[in-house]
């Protein structure tokens, strides 16, 4: 029914409560800023861990592998692969660890030895930073512009807008008789006080 | 038109070039060639010993002559085609000139298998085996064999060859920038 | 004798196709409709002499006829007949001729159903259309010919790559060109809809049943392919991010970005300029596809040997893409609405976001798989974007997504009132939080899934609130049973429901997905008669066997495996040795709860008869593979929508009737 109403070009509120878009908008912008957030979490740098031997040696040879790529295969990691030059760069990562090195030195030992393209993803500096940054970059971007449209349609010129979508929408669109209106807001009412 | 004098139409014009050059740039380049970080730097040290006579041999004892560093499996295919391209360089360069060495060592494989391939191939340089950590192959940044380096006199790597290392490539890719110097 | 007749019909169809580029324009041109008559005519002609064609290469695939050198490079006489089928397809002449055969195909329904309706676009769908087939033809009969043949005649083909004699060669890439090809058929109808101006809604309405189809296809060809991955690549994962698998991907997530948005077009006028943005786009990306394919300029899985034609593709989707725009500038005033959603908070607001996330991943998955291209023309050096890269960036845009299905159910058109919303959303948020308390619970403490479960349990209540709302209204007022009030409401409005079940597949796909985030991994060493125990499993090695099966011989680790005390399956992980292939492959096992997977993989056989073996535990695989008949479900019903007047035949559409 609310549907068919508005349709119809009826607006089912007269006037906009101030207090209530300024929740509105504070809700898509804390929305927009969790999706940050959610991006942002693999920014954190992990933690390290203590002396390593047995199964958290295995997990922590596992993490880093996981970041390198097999050389000889396509699109898995060195960790997934069992080719003969990822099993030795297994041990290699394993004999370095037990030597304690660090994630950092490992990787950039390979990357010494292979070049950058050793890494599953590109370090986050440079050309690299650019690949990481820019999609996330165009959709705050490509978002805010939306968002800033809609806001403006809303609050802008508001009643002339009203009456050119309604006209685009239903053209058969009739002015509505004052009992009419009060009648669709008694319903409203209704409907939107029911579960 | 209009059209012609709006931004978004270029704008998108000249995104599709752009994109097609992109590709089009695709075709010019190998997608399974890496470029080697190592190429213009110290070559990693290693140590070997000759898998026929047990002599030793490590890199520091090659500095004064560039060498050239062949990597090979006996499980390689094209490993048999650069055999006697490598034997002809070691007779000529290394045996009757004496400017350069050749040296090859043998990855992921047994030292019989190894030795095998050698004598059916003719191959007589100073041949060796890593070991079963493969430390000289990662130590290179191996990602397949045949690979070819080229050191010189300083024990700086000037030059990598992936894939099987000809006369050609020998004499057109690696002499000149040990003749250089 | 009889490749020279097929070889006949790929010509002939070449000469019918440029008939049917130049006549039905002819048609408009002098306003004489049997020209265009013919023309529709020409399309069924092309259709019969490409499967002509396509037949006499089956014919060759079944006989063993080597001197097509087409057949020898891909089958062999010991080849099963099955594979024999599908080795059609599978290599680079074949698939294009599949392609052909497909968009002929679709090109004659096209011809055929339309014969009355759209009088005004229907030319120049044809013409379109018809273009693409003189492009792909073009190639068949030149430097891509499947009958090509060669003397003098071996004895003996060169026998399938044995990755791809898995059933899975029967499915995946039909479905896949399906897809590809059948956004074909909208995006010719805006093509032709900007070269006439007739830019009303018709040709959305009237090629609505076409997205749908082709979005589906699309969807089980990438789950078809994760499934096959996941059972015979052996890494443990369903989705690599290939760039092959990307260039499917894609389009998939362009055209349910198009699916969406065109619903605002149909309802609220909006969005014109960009549904047809959307649409060339998504055409474009399907020939990118075929084209990454095919080119070998980006290192894949798939990707067949670099070859001549991926020039001739790039050029033919850069002209595609520059002539789709060019129109589309030149009728922007025609699209062009200023009008936009009337409130944040808003059903068109959702769909905003929606199509924002699903364009904003496949922006990520472009850029991912195209930047090595980048960095080698600026840096000259080679870089690699795998996985962690996309999944990065895809996880929050692909969660918000979740949340936002659930959202725009309870959120209404135009204009939402916030105390309507707090109202409504009380349930579904105390689900959300139960489906924390549930992961929780199970010990997942991740906090990916855990948002995952939250947004899965969120989005479901809502849709089954919604569901039952609707099922209870019309059982109050006809008076029927729940069941039978249940149907008669799915059926009264099955594309809105089929457009939930759709959803709940994709809520079924999320969290299988989160079962990656606590997933676990073993490497272990068993030896015989020794237990070994992972979880809550044990595992009993029983030693090595041999078998043959077909022309491979594998080399079987023979494992019970227990569950407590219950002997549960017994897995034969194993290394197949093929004739043809230096590496053996692998044989995964798993065994398979609706909890978890139990996947394990052979990674060596050790001399002291011991065998080391990777397991990987991947919980809530199955889940996912429950996405499959929800989404068929789902589709099948929206797609046999009923429109508002009964009674009308099934391809009409209402704009014919109102005429």
């Amino acid at each position: 029914m609310m549907d068919t109403l508005m349709n119809a070009g009826v607006h089912p509120r007269a006037q906009c409560p101030a207090p209530r878009t300024h929740r509105t908008r504070g809700l898509l912008l804390a929305a927009l800023g969790l999706t940050l957030l959610l991006t942002g979490l693999p920014w954190v740098a992990k933690a390290q861990s203590s002396p390593l031997s047995g199964e958290a040696l295995e997990i922590r040879v596992r993490q880093i592998t996981d970041q390198l790529r097999c050389p000889t295969c396509q699109g898995i990691s060195v960790n997934d692969s069992e080719a003969s030059f990822s099993v030795q760069i297994k041990d290699k990562v394993r004999r370095m660890l037990e030597e304690g090195q660090n994630e950092e030195q490992i990787k950039s030992y390979f990357v010494s030895r292979y070049g950058e393209w050793i890494l599953r993803a590109p370090m986050k500096e440079g050309l690299g930073l650019v690949l990481w940054v820019l999609p996330f970059l165009m959709i705050m971007l490509v978002g805010g512009w939306l968002m800033l449209r809609v806001y403006r349609n809303q609050h802008g010129s508001k009643h002339a807008g009203a009456d050119a979508a309604a006209a685009e929408v239903a053209p058969s669109a009739v002015g509505l008789t004052p009992e009419q209106q009060e009648r669709i807001q008694r319903d409203l009412k209704r409907f939107e006080e029911q579960d | 038109m209009a059209m012609l004098t709006s931004w978004k139409f270029w704008a998108v014009m000249l995104g599709i070039v752009a994109l097609t050059g992109l590709f089009a740039f695709g075709f010019t380049k190998d997608p399974k060639l890496v470029p080697s970080p190592l190429v213009n730097r110290p070559a990693p040290a290693f140590s070997i010993t000759e898998m026929n006579t047990g002599q030793a041999l490590s890199s520091s004892d090659l500095k004064g002559k560039p060498y050239i560093l062949n990597f090979w499996a006996s499980w390689c295919v094209p490993c048999r085609q650069e055999a006697a391209h490598l034997e002809a360089a070691y007779q000529k360069y290394e045996r009757q000139q004496g400017v350069l060495r050749v040296i090859g060592i043998a990855i992921q494989d047994a030292p019989e298998a190894a030795r095998d391939f050698a004598k059916r191939y003719g191959k007589t340089y100073f041949l060796a085996v890593d070991n079963k950590a493969g430390d000289i192959a990662l130590n290179y940044g191996l990602y397949g064999v045949p690979e070819t380096f080229l050191v010189d006199a300083e024990g700086i790597i000037r030059f990598k060859n992936v894939g099987a290392t000809t006369t050609e490539v020998i004499e057109r890719d690696m002499l000149p920038l040990i003749r250089k110097k | 004798m009889i490749i020279n007749l097929g070889y006949v019909f790929l010509a002939s169809a070449l000469a019918v196709s440029l008939y049917g580029v130049i006549v039905p324009h002819l048609g408009v041109r002098r306003n004489n409709w049997n020209l265009v008559r013919s023309a529709q005519f020409a399309s069924i002609v092309n259709f019969f002499l490409v499967l002509g064609a396509s037949t006499v290469l089956l014919r060759s695939f079944l006989a063993n006829d080597f001197s097509v050198r087409f057949v020898w490079e891909n089958s062999s006489t010991d080849l099963p007949i099955f594979y024999k089928i599908t080795a059609f397809w599978g290599g680079m002449d074949g698939s294009l001729l599949f392609w052909e055969l497909v968009l002929a195909g679709f090109t004659a329904i096209v011809a055929y159903t339309y014969q009355r309706v759209n009088r005004e676009i229907i030319p120049y769908v044809l013409v379109t259309l018809n273009i693409i087939h003189v492009f792909l033809l073009s190639l068949l009969v030149s430097w891509s010919n499947p009958l090509d043949v060669q003397s003098p005649v071996p004895l003996e083909g060169r026998g399938l790559n044995p990755l791809l004699q898995h059933p899975g060669m029967a499915i995946h890439p039909p479905l896949l060109y399906l897809g590809y090809i059948g956004f074909a058929i909208p995006f010719a109808f805006a093509m032709a809809s900007l070269v006439r101006g007739r830019l009303d809604n018709a040709w959305v309405i009237s090629t609505r049943r076409w997205t749908l189809g082709a979005w589906y296809a699309l969807a089980m060809g990438l789950m078809f392919g994760g499934q096959w991955a996941y059972e015979e690549l052996g890494w443990g994962g369903y989705w690599g991010w290939d760039p092959v698998e990307n260039a499917a991907f894609m389009p998939w997530l362009t055209g349910t970005a198009f699916l969406h948005s065109v619903i605002l077009q149909e309802k609220r006028n909006m969005m014109k300029v960009w549904n047809m943005v959307l649409i060339i786009v998504t055409f474009g990306l399907s020939i990118l596809g075929t084209f990454i394919v095919r080119s070998g300029v980006l290192n894949s899985v798939h990707a067949f040997a670099q070859s001549e034609i991926g020039p001739a593709f790039l050029i033919f989707l850069s002209c595609a893409m520059l002539v789709g725009f060019y129109l589309m500038f030149l009728r922007i005033r025609l699209l062009e609405s200023r009008h936009t959603a009337d409130s944040l908070l808003s059903k068109e607001s959702v769909f905003l976001l929606n199509n924002l996330m699903l364009v904003g991943i496949a922006f990520t998955v472009l850029l991912g798989t195209a930047f090595p291209l980048v960095a080698e023309a600026v840096r000259g050096t080679k870089l690699s974007i795998q996985a962690p890269f996309f999944n990065t960036i895809s996880a929050p845009l692909g969660v918000t997504l979740l949340f936002l299905i659930g959202i725009s159910s309870l959120v209404a058109w135009r204009q939402s009132s916030w105390g309507f919303l707090v109202r409504t959303f009380r349930i579904p948020v105390l689900a959300g939080l139960a489906g924390l308390a549930l992961g929780l619970a199970g010990g997942v403490r991740h906090l990916g899934a855990l948002v995952i479960f939250i947004g899965a349990a969120f989005t479901t209540t809502v849709i089954v609130i919604d569901m039952a709302k609707a099922v209870r209204v019309r059982s109050s007022q006809s008076g029927e049973g729940w069941l039978e009030s249940a149907l008669a409401t799915l059926m009264r409005n099955r594309q809105r429901w089929g457009g939930a079940l759709i959803h709940l597949g994709v809520v079924c796909v999320f969290v299988g997905l989160a079962g990656n985030y606590f997933k676990s991994e073993f490497n272990r060493t068993l030896e015989p008669g020794k237990p070994i125990h992972i979880e809550d499993y044990t595992l009993l090695f029983k030693g090595m066997a041999d078998e043959q099966q077909g022309n491979a011989r594998l080399r079987q680790a023979v494992v019970e495996l227990y569950r407590g005390e219950n002997l549960v399956d017994t897995l034969k992980p194993a290394r197949s040795f093929y004739p043809t292939q230096p590496e053996p492959l692998n044989e995964v096992a798993i065994y398979r709860t609706l909890m978890e997977d139990f996947y394990m993989v052979v990674a060596g056989e050790n001399p002291d008869g011991t065998a080391t073996v990777r397991i990987l535990i991947n919980p809530l695989v199955m889940v996912i593979w429950m996405g499959f008949p929800l989404f068929t479900v789902g589709t099948f019903l929206a797609i046999f929508y009923r429109p508002r007047r009964l009674n009308q035949p099934l391809f009409e559409t209402e704009l014919e009737v109102a005429r």
